[in-house]
């Protein structure tokens, strides 16, 4: 089967295309000088090669290279200089086209057709950096017969594109590489080789018959003012679960309701729908193979997995008669709290359903006693609610209306109120993302400020849920002298933009206590690279001193 | 000297961590419990454990005018005021 996916790239006429970025075209001769060319430079080394392209048609020509030099390809899900050292870049060979990076350059665009036999079938293997829901990278191998078997799923399930397949995604993780890239180069359909980050991009560049492979990120945010200039055959959703609000938003617009493949990289692509309504239910793709576990869980079988078993893809799930299936919320966001299970979705379920809430996500926080926290987007009616009585009351009326639904236990303790909930760019949400929502501040509350040229005057209010008091002491908390000078060197800093780093001071004195819910004032002068903090409660000096800045 | 109703809000918002709502944004009259501040029963026993500690009293479960003691600040600190009268007057 892996020949299928090489067959056409190989045996193309030297100047037939195989993508464009919108100016230039790539032709099926320079791809495979390119790719030859990568396969040179790498020789038979030991070790993986790392892969990143922004470009997919270098991307090919990258893998194509590294498969010809029989070396294992590893993908890098971006290319932020930390997350490259993270997983290992600096170890091993590097192709890229990220220019000036320290890389094995890959160019199709400024290469032309050159000698050399390019193979009619390449083996090997590939691997994926995805992210769990703990947001740490983790790596997952596919062989290329696994992709190849795949791609030939997509295209006995949809055919061939009809035009250029344009893309939101990134090729880098497995829908955008099989959807994006191996799905047209295996069929000879034009590859547009940018990621578009924009719809007014997509827009632009799509062509007659075109097919757009998207995200609910970016299908859930389509400008009101944007209209394609053709009807495409075919919009793809994957990477996380699409609202039926923006299902049925993209069909207004658009003219097209999306197609939303259910799959991971572990298992790959498993079923799809197109939610025309509510509820609708997942039709398996071809050759693959579903089932319930003992526990409820959806398990899956198919030629992509690289498992003979079944693999779980963690859902509660509901099969019906007729094959289809539909999905009950994840199994392992059941959470312990306070000794008692709790299924993070219904509590999100629960949330969701109440008049002034639009979106919500709960999440368990090991920081606080894995107390149970609530992110919530309010409606413009929770909005008006919200500002009339703030949060603390809002957030216990909201658990008050949460009691005919839930447990004590499932009734989240902590609550923020965000325009939205947080998302990485696959538009999934992130557990350290949400958890990092309840993080303990580090500054007090401040009531007032008064800043007048190098004097500046905070009425601060030391609230119980700051870092400092954590700790220090059980039962007893007060503000340790060092946070007293790091709050005076922060609020300084925001105010003058001079950094005090306290590697020096002077007549430091603390003369009492302060504890939770006190209000002082704290004075600040600065003269040239000297500081000077007083906090005053209740008239009376109770810490001051000098803190000098570095410089 | 901390006024009895002021140490109570303060002794409320710190035990039981409240965020977004400082000891002097609880009225000493509103009810603590339901429409009001909006705690429940598992608030009530925290700050029941936290009131013995903090201020020496018993509260006993059988005590038929629990619930109108932990009804407000201000009742709160009339029944620990109280208790701790009677105490000062009770024997060794």
């Amino acid at each position: 089967m892996t020949e299928n996916l090489w067959h056409f790239l190989s045996t193309a006429a030297p100047d037939a295309s195989v993508a464009t970025d919108g100016t230039r075209v790539a032709t099926a001769g320079s791809v495979r000088a390119a790719a030859l060319s990568v396969a040179a430079r790498l020789g038979a080394g030991e070790g993986p090669v790392m892969l990143y392209c922004g470009d997919a048609a270098n991307f090919v020509a990258g893998l194509a290279g590294a498969l010809i030099a029989e070396r294992e390809v590893l993908l890098p899900g971006h290319a932020a200089p930390d997350y490259l050292r993270e997983i290992g870049v600096a170890n091993g060979a590097f192709v890229s086209d990220i220019r000036g990076a320290d890389a094995i350059q890959v160019s199709v665009y400024e290469t032309g057709p050159g000698p050399g036999i390019f193979p009619s079938s390449l083996e090997g293997r590939v691997g994926f950096f995805t992210s769990g829901s703990s947001g740490e990278p983790k790596l997952c191998m596919k062989a290329m017969d696994q992709l190849a078997a795949e791609v030939a799923v997509l295209r006995r399930q949809w055919g061939a594109p009809q035009g250029a397949v344009a893309g939101t995604v990134s090729h880098q993780h497995i829908y955008g590489l099989l959807f994006r890239v191996l799905w047209p180069l295996a069929t000879g359909a034009i590859i547009f080789s940018q990621q578009l980050e924009t719809w007014e991009a997509v827009a632009a560049r799509l062509e007659p018959g075109g097919v757009i492979v998207s995200s609910p990120a970016h299908l859930a945010r389509i400008p009101s003012a944007v209209r394609l200039p053709h009807m495409p055959t075919a919009i793809f959703s994957s990477g996380g679960p699409l609202s039926l609000d923006a299902a049925e938003n993209a069909a207004a617009q658009f003219g097209f309701t999306p197609i939303e493949v259910l799959g991971s990289t572990e298992t790959g692509g498993v079923a799809w729908r197109r939610q025309t309504g509510a509820n609708m239910p997942w039709t398996p793709m071809p050759e693959v193979e579903i089932r319930a576990d003992e526990t409820g869980a959806l398990v899956v079988r198919s030629p992509f997995t690289g498992h003979d078993g079944f693999l779980s893809m963690g859902d509660a799930v509901e099969i019906a008669d007729d094959g289809r299936f539909t999905l009950r919320g994840r199994l392992d966001r059941i959470v312990k709290i306070e000794g008692k299970r709790v299924s993070l979705p219904r509590v999100e379920e629960a949330l969701k359903s109440l008049a002034g809430i639009a979106d919500a996500a709960a999440i368990d926080l090991p920081a606080r006693q894995g107390a149970l926290g609530a992110v919530v987007v309010p409606t413009e009616e929770g909005e008006t609610a919200l500002a009339t009585i703030g949060p603390f009351r809002f957030s216990r009326h909201l658990r008050s209306l949460l009691k005919s639904r839930l447990e004590p236990m499932e009734q989240p303790r902590f609550w923020r109120f965000v325009p939205r909930i947080p998302e990485n760019a696959q538009g999934k949400r992130i557990a350290a993302d949400l958890r990092a929502l309840f993080s303990s501040p580090e500054l007090p509350q401040i009531d007032t400020s008064e800043i007048d040229g190098d004097d500046a005057r905070f009425e601060l209010r030391l609230q119980p849920e700051l870092r400092w008091f954590e700790g220090h002491f059980p039962g007893q908390p007060i503000l340790p002298g060092v946070a007293q000078l790091h709050i005076a060197a922060v609020l300084a800093e925001q105010t003058w933009g001079t950094v005090f780093d306290g590697r020096e001071m002077s007549r430091i004195k603390f003369k009492r206590v302060m504890q939770p819910e006190e209000r002082v004032s704290l004075t600040l002068r600065k003269d040239r690279s000297r500081l000077d903090f007083k906090y005053i409660c209740d008239g009376d000096v109770v810490a001051s001193g000098t803190v000098r800045s570095s410089s | 000297m901390e006024r009895l109703e002021d140490r109570i809000r303060r002794l409320i918002v710190e035990t039981l961590n409240l965020e977004d709502i400082s000891a002097q944004d609880i009225d000493e009259e509103e009810p603590l419990f339901g429409e009001g501040l909006g705690l429940d029963s598992i608030d009530a026993l925290e700050i029941g454990i936290e009131i013995q500690k903090t201020f020496g009293v018993k509260i006993d479960s059988k005590d038929e005018d629990l619930a109108s003691h932990f009804s407000s600040v201000k009742a709160l600190a009339r029944f620990v005021a109280r208790q701790q009268q009677g105490q000062v007057h009770e024997p060794g």
